[in-house]
């Protein structure tokens, strides 16, 4: 019966997106742009996210050690470090070590070195984030913490940027709540407008049903697959445009010299994931917005 | 069958249309209601389906108490009661047929039962070569005929009737009359509200009149005597 019922749903529902073909259109033309703004930004933002990632895996904090401590106490001092979550590896560079690694990575500096009776090289640390480190937040309690331990002299990592890196998505994020949710009320609005035209429409066969035996649940159905075939037709629709941006016209956007960051990125489009989520997301609000508008007819 | 006590209905502030009526209809009875227009014939009969709450007193259908009933259950108290509306409330966009059909879907039969039963129904009222017809295009008489086909499909334990004869000629009536009778001799109780008292003569049921809001007699088959219009009866109105 269930199966029955869904089967009769689907049906009417398609039935009076015909019937009302041109304000059916209308909605799913709307739902799709509005969408495609959304899909747009997400896939600005996921780049970014993506982008910014690479950079924080790879901040590496270096601790330099004061002079004059011993090997022995720098591998007590690497124990103490391992206590904490937030680091993964630490890996002790002694001052010979970090004379060797200048020497070999800056041979054309050599001559810094050059008359210098003493190796002016500090001896470090250098120290991996674990995952759930890699966020601002947590470096910056972890280089705090490390700044108060006496044996070391000095704490670095690559802090301009990935602070203001970590801040713009951050904004970005908000804005995407903000721009989601403004639009989400919008394209709830949209068909629970194009939906009332069709419950209106039928008000009489819906009181008539009402009378004759048919549950509030049978009655909505259809208004409810029609809502949700509205959200999911704009939701393909604006995936197709996102599609067509971001094949011909993101490259020309590129080869210009226009976005500044942008340029020569390689960017990718929206995960299968997401894609989903934005059919979901158009279903869901097609759902809400015919519920909206179907619930006051039934008073009978 | 049904079973109400003291039963006050108001419309508005100041308005009682039903001032306190009792009744008591037996599983499988033939009962006309009938009283003047505006005597609150209809309200009564919306009272069973549950189209209008009792402001007061308690009725009882089909051993559920209405004043209870929730919500969400009204429509399967509305499955066991086969309903002809006075403006028959067909769907205009659908065919005799299809009509049928949908009052069937609506309560959920299956697929497969749907067509035979709604078949067997539109033979029974006498429709079987107008079923491709749309309701606005059928006369009087044979809409009241899908109204009642409708109705009685789902072979509900009530049948009520309101104005079945309502625009009908004399003869036209008579007919939906014995679909009627035939409705009741199959086992289903049967209410009709009418105000043809032509028709209520001939039928020998048992009779309840309203005036005003009141129950002013209830009489089992009672002799024409006793129905002449406007008259006064000294029949007292039966308690329960
Ligand atoms: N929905 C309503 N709102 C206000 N008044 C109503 C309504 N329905 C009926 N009435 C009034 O209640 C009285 C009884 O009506 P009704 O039950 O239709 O009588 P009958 O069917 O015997 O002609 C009438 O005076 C009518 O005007
Ligand atoms: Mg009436």
């Amino acid at each position: 019966m269930l199966v029955q019922n869904l089967s009769y749903f689907i049906e009417e529902g398609f039935r009076s997106l015909r019937h009302n073909r041109f304000m059916s259109v209308v909605a799913i033309v709307t739902i799709g742009f509005a969408l495609m703004i959304f899909g747009a930004f997400l896939i600005v933002y996921s780049n970014v996210q993506q982008i910014t990632d690479g950079w924080i895996r790879e901040v590496e904090v270096t601790a330099y050690l004061r002079e004059g401590i011993s090997d022995d106490a720098a591998d007590e001092i690497k124990k103490r470090l391992w206590e904490n979550r937030e680091i993964a590896s630490v890996v002790y560079v002694s001052r010979e070590q970090a004379l060797q690694r200048f020497t070999s990575e800056h041979a054309d500096a050599a001559y810094l070195l050059e008359g210098l009776t003493e190796n002016p090289l500090p001896a470090s640390f250098e120290i991996g984030l674990s995952r759930e480190a890699r966020n601002r937040e947590a470096v910056e309690r972890l280089v705090a913490k490390l700044g108060k331990l006496p044996e070391l002299e000095g704490v670095q990592y690559g802090e301009e940027w990935t602070k203001s890196l970590l801040t713009f998505l951050k904004i970005l994020r908000m804005l995407g709540f903000i721009l989601g949710g403004l639009l989400g009320v919008a394209i709830i609005f949209i068909i629970a407008n194009t939906v009332r035209l069709t419950v209106y429409a039928r008000r009489d066969e819906l009181a008539v049903m009402r009378l004759i035996g048919a549950t509030n649940w049978f009655i909505k159905g259809p208004f409810l697959t029609e809502g949700l075939l509205q959200g999911l037709a704009g939701a393909l629709l604006s995936v197709g445009l996102l599609l067509g941006m971001y094949h011909f016209w993101l490259p020309k956007l590129q080869a210009s010299a226009g976005i500044f960051f942008l340029q020569n990125v390689p960017l990718s489009f929206l995960s299968v994931e997401m894609l989903l989520w934005i059919m979901a997301a158009g279903m869901l609000m097609g759902f809400f917005g015919s519920l909206m508008s179907v619930g006051r007819f039934l008073r009978v | 069958m049904i079973r109400m006590s003291n039963i006050q209905k108001r419309y508005g502030p100041d308005f009682r249309a039903l001032k306190g009526i009792s009744l008591h209809i037996r599983r499988g009875e033939f009962v006309f209601v009938t009283g003047p227009s505006g005597a609150g014939k209809t309200t009564l009969l919306k009272m069973i389906y549950c189209e209008q709450k009792a402001d007061e007193g308690e009725i009882l259908v089909n051993g559920r108490n209405l004043s209870r009933l929730r919500r969400g259950s009204i429509p399967y108290l509305r499955r066991n009661i086969g309903v002809v509306f006075q403006d028959f409330k067909l769907i205009h966009s659908k065919s005799v047929f299809d009509n049928i059909v949908f009052a069937l879907r609506v309560i959920g039969t299956p697929r497969g039962d749907m067509k035979r039963r709604a078949w067997d129904v539109l033979r029974r009222v006498g429709l079987q070569h107008k079923i491709n017809s749309y309701p606005l295009c059928l006369s009087g008489g044979e809409q009241q005929r899908v109204a009642i086909a409708r109705a009685v499909v789902n072979d509900p334990a009530i049948l009520i009737a309101d104005e079945p004869t309502g625009n009908l000629d004399a003869a036209v009536a008579d007919e939906i009359m014995g679909l009627l009778e035939e409705i009741h001799v199959r086992g289903t109780t049967v209410v009709v509200a009418t105000h043809n008292m032509g028709i209520v003569r001939r039928m020998k049921k048992r009779v309840i009149r309203l005036e005003d809001g009141r129950c002013v007699s209830d009489t089992n088959a009672p002799d024409a005597f006793e129905l002449d219009e406007g008259e006064i009866t000294l029949v007292k109105p039966s308690v329960g």
